[in-house]
């Protein structure tokens, strides 16, 4: 039998890491395509923290989080600094019961798993570790110091030397600008360089660009953006004197970006109803720094005076706003569409870092040998259109 | 009728810049166009000194004005004695080089005058209106250098003054004629508020990323021991300061806040060289507004190569050697 | 003393092409922020201010939402700010830019020292200082590192420039305008706090009916200089390699990097 030629759509997280898993199949011939630099828009701007447990992703997905984080872990041992590891730790802060049990079951998990974790309610500890938390109104805290956060755009780039390493090819600075269908059928797509391929399996892993690469079959891709607005922010002082973990509230999140910190709003914190969150907008306008909200100022200043006042005065470096691309249940779209021979693999919302992995590797599955998985299952288009 | 080629003859330390000859060049292309006269303009305490560097510039006359002080960044003066002597010349073109001393002076002209000043050329070209007048399309880049506009002086104003950008034309190299000096004797150098009341050695603040003029940006490919040392001798011979990606910073190499990339800072050096660093966009959104950007990478498709000036795909080993001896 | 800093928004990113048919420029983002080298303006004005014990007011010319900047400006620490802002200015060339900002500084009230940032980020010409120094009839030092201010004479400035290796001090009468260079201090930032103090600052804004200038002297009209074109460079946006032995390519990064240097 001859190779199954796929062609990806989009060189970010999703796409250099579904390029590796397919690139792991000897019967596979991969080409991705991606307009820009491999990892360099979203991807680029996401925190990339992979915390054992936190409420990004339910802890029934588990097995999702935990083969994104040791994916990582084994690619940052075979070479130091590929996934740009920096192993500060995580400690996720409990405001209600809910939260508390969802990161007592987090511990759970991760304990099983082998690595260490701890649920702490004895307040003048958790403020050894993060000295400038307000501890008032709070029931405690999860704490492990074996995770950390990530670098999604170097992860991409690993991915992708890996792929090409297995004879994957990757093509940079390339739009995909048609793709071909026939008898409802994906058959092949044409670039920005005005070249042609024909393709078994085209894969869309453009992310919020999704809306308009569905567009080019037809398609009514159902995702949303959310806006993730982020500051960077530079403490009182200029420097901490303590390794500031990647921090998870409800609301918002942490982490250090050298001597500076990084906070960003959750994702799911997000209202797909208000505009000022959520909308549908063209990714290709987001500058590279700037454009967040006023609103989100206010939201800052209050979260942090109440959560965590010993930074509140910092400096304001500089601001980013990104687009993340949610399905309206924040869960990822995977697997096949009405279009044969045309899948997705977006709609990662904010959690491509982490998810891509475990979804890739189910992905391959299904494309290189038509199996499904639990994972597929879940996560596949058809659930929207109910 | 204004007519000629005026050029702001710079000198610094009782010597003409060397950037004159290159605007010369630039004025002898106009001259093939509308056969007007090279004029070089001088304002100095020791005039006579620099008037004789200017003869056989390849000009057809130099004009002069001695003052009575040295009046180095009078801005105030200086630009009065000019606007005099331009009122005095009549040019249809001033020729000014891109520098400090040029755009701060002729922006005060440019004032007295109402005649404008396009800054920074890489190209001045001549074409002709429809009444059968010459006039310069002034060339410069805008955004960075992502763009280029063409910049016009108003048909009817006179002189059309533009700064023209060093290392754009070579020197000019060609024979000189007979060259007609003139002191502009009624020119008096009018009081300034300002005053020179001291001068020092400058140092370059190598210690800030931020402050540097120069800097070396180290990646990954600069990690090792070894690697790391050619690289800070490398920034020590260029007086620059060091900053550097991710790993350095983890590995205690460079300070944190010498981290590039990633932490919200933007640098914005004169020039950047960057050794092993692949160009994850982290790292190149955090350099910009260089002028001379030059990446080194053994990996010749690292997508550094797409925002650099100039690459050199090879060791840094070798490369950083060969430069230190 | 009282200091007024001429504030640039620009462009967040320079990425701007030239449609090949209308030639009109196409940008990817309509993001602003303060000009780099304001920044360092603000800063040098804000610690004369404080060693002053006086104010800092901030003036950009620009559309509508350029609010936003100042704010920012604000919230970094500058009391007061001021926009000049109408379609009849828009288009101006360094001219008529110039004597629009000049009028509306002095529509404000006096000023000890005027500053600015050195260059533009877009458009770097370095010329609105001065041109503003010279239709105010103030003396002008361009690109300076630092400003000395000593209190037992109140009627100077000592500008600190870099020119040439040297360091020059050059004692200014005041009222005076001056260029910041970008890199010359390290500017404080505005917190949440200060931002959200920010919006309350006196934000004044001037229209023409405010500064009541002559047609012939603003925007296009006012300009003695036209843009009749614009295009993209030829050569492509990827480094020219260098070939040969080590030897020779570090001679040749040599020649760039001292060419460079030579330049001022």
């Amino acid at each position: 039998m001859g190779k199954k030629r796929i062609g990806i759509i989009g060189g970010g997280i999703s796409g250099t890491c579904l390029g590796y898993h397919l690139s792991l199949y000897d019967n596979a011939e991969v080409v991705v395509f991606e307009k820009d630099t491999i990892g360099g828009a979203s991807t680029a701007k996401s925190a990339g923290t992979v915390c054992l447990f936190d409420d990004s992703l339910k802890n029934r997905y588990w097995d999702v989080r935990l083969y994104g984080f040791e994916s990582y872990l084994k690619m940052e041992a075979e070479e130091k600094g590929s996934a740009g590891f920096d192993k500060t730790g995580t400690l996720v802060v409990a405001t209600d019961k809910k939260v508390e049990a969802t990161i007592k079951t987090g511990i759970a998990l991760a304990k099983a798993a082998g690595y260490s974790g701890e649920y702490i309610t004895d307040k003048g500890r958790i403020k050894e570790i993060l000295p400038d938390i307000a501890t008032d109104n709070i029931l405690g805290a999860g704490y492990t110091q074996e995770d950390g956060y990530f670098d999604g755009t170097m992860i991409s780039n690993t991915y992708a030397k890996k792929m090409q390493k297995n004879g994957g090819a990757i093509k940079t600075g390339v739009k995909v600008t048609d793709v071909k269908v026939v008898d409802n059928k994906a058959t092949g797509l044409t670039t920005s360089e005005g070249e042609d391929y024909e393709f078994d399996v085209i894969v869309d892993c453009t992310g919020p660009w999704s809306k308009f690469t569905g567009e080019m079959v037809g398609m009514d891709i159902p995702i949303w953006h959310t806006k993730a607005e982020a500051f960077f922010l530079c403490p009182p002082g200029k420097k901490l004197d303590y390794t500031f973990p990647v921090l998870k509230y409800p609301a918002f999140y942490g982490l250090r970006a050298g001597d500076n910190i990084f906070i960003c709003k959750s994702h799911l914190s997000m209202d797909l109803n208000n505009p000022m969150h959520a909308g549908q907008w063209d990714p290709d306008k987001l500058p590279a720094t700037g454009g967040t909200d006023d609103y989100f100022i206010d939201f800052l200043l209050d979260q942090l005076e109440m959560r965590v006042p010993g930074i509140v005065d910092s400096g304001l470096v500089s601001s980013w706003l990104s687009y993340r691309a949610e399905p309206k249940d924040f869960l990822p779209i995977l697997g096949k569409t009405p279009v044969e021979g045309y899948m997705l693999a977006t709609g990662y919302g904010g959690n491509g870092v982490i998810e891509a992995p475990a979804a890739s590797r189910d992905l391959a599955k299904l494309i290189m040998r038509d199996e499904m998985t639990p994972l597929l299952e879940d996560w596949e288009f058809n659930r929207l259109l109910k | 009728m204004a007519n000629g080629i005026c050029i702001f003859a710079e000198y610094y330390n009782g010597k003409i810049e060397p950037v004159t000859a290159e605007l010369i060049t630039a004025a002898h292309f106009i001259k093939e166009t509308t056969g007007e006269k090279i004029q070089l303009i001088v304002v100095a305490k020791d005039c006579d000194q620099l008037v004789k560097q200017l003869e056989p510039a390849g000009a057809d006359e130099v004009y002069a004005v001695e003052t009575k002080r040295d009046c180095i960044f009078q801005d105030d003066a200086l630009s009065s004695v000019i606007t005099d002597m331009i009122r005095k010349i009549e040019p249809s073109s001033v020729l000014i080089p891109a520098t400090p001393m040029g755009r701060s002076i002729f922006s005060r002209v440019a004032s007295k005058l109402g005649c404008g000043l396009t800054a920074d050329c890489t190209e001045v070209l001549t074409a002709k209106r429809e009444d059968g007048t010459f006039y310069i399309k002034q060339n410069k880049p805008s955004f960075g250098e992502n763009v280029f506009v063409t910049i016009e002086t108003k048909p009817g104003i006179y002189p059309q003054m533009m700064t023209i950008r060093q290392g754009v034309y070579t020197a000019y190299e060609g024979e000189t004629d007979a060259v007609k000096v003139t002191y502009l004797e009624n020119i008096e150098i009018p009081a300034s508020k300002l005053e020179v009341v001291e001068v020092v050695p400058a140092r370059n603040d190598t210690n800030s990323i931020l402050a540097s003029e120069t800097v070396v940006v180290g990646g990954r490919g600069a990690e090792e021991e070894e690697d790391f040392a050619l690289l800070k001798a490398f920034a020590e011979k260029l007086d620059a300061a060091i900053g550097g990606t991710r790993p350095l910073a983890d590995s205690g190499k460079i300070p944190f806040q010498n981290q590039i990339g990633q932490t919200g800072f933007t640098i914005r050096p004169r020039i950047c060289i960057s050794i092993g660093v692949s160009g994850a966009i982290q790292h190149t959104e955090g350099i910009k507004d260089t002028k001379l950007f030059v990446a080194i990478n053994t990996d010749e498709n690292a997508a550094i190569f797409n925002v650099a000036d100039y690459g050199i795909v090879g060791d840094m080993k070798e490369l950083l050697e060969a430069y230190l001896s | 003393m009282n200091i007024a800093v001429l504030m640039k928004q620009v462009p967040v990113s320079n990425d701007v092409s030239v449609d090949p048919e209308t030639h009109a420029l196409i940008r990817s983002s309509s993001e602003g922020m303060i000009n780099p080298a304001d920044l360092n303006a603000i800063e040098a004005a804000l610690q004369l201010k404080e060693q002053t014990d006086g104010k800092a007011v901030v003036f950009t010319m620009g559309p509508q939402g350029t609010q936003k900047a100042l704010i920012e400006a604000m919230g970094i620490g500058c009391d007061e700010s001021v926009l000049i802002t109408d379609r009849c200015f828009a288009g101006g060339d360094t001219i008529a830019t110039a004597k629009v900002l000049a009028r509306g500084i002095k529509k404000y009230g006096e000023f000890d020292l005027i500053l600015s940032g050195a260059l533009s980020a877009d458009g770097a010409t370095g010329q609105v200082g001065a041109m503003v120094a010279e239709y105010m009839d103030a003396p002008y030092v361009g690109e300076i590192q630092g400003i000395k201010y000593d209190e037992t004479d109140a009627e100077h400035v000592v500008a600190i420039k870099k020119y040439q290796d040297q360091e020059y001090h050059i004692k200014t009468e005041l009222t005076a305008v001056m260029s910041v260079c970008f890199g010359s201090n390290e500017p404080r930032f505005a917190t949440l706090r200060s931002m959200r103090k920010a919006k309350t600052k006196p934000l004044h804004v001037y229209t023409n009916e405010e500064l009541q200038m002559a047609a012939e002297d603003i925007g296009l009209s006012g300009s003695p200089t036209i843009v009749t074109d614009s295009f993209e460079p030829e050569n492509e946006r990827r480094a020219e390699m260098f070939t040969g032995t080590p030897q020779e390519m570090a001679a040749k990064l040599k020649e760039l990097i001292d060419n460079e240097k030579g330049k001022e």
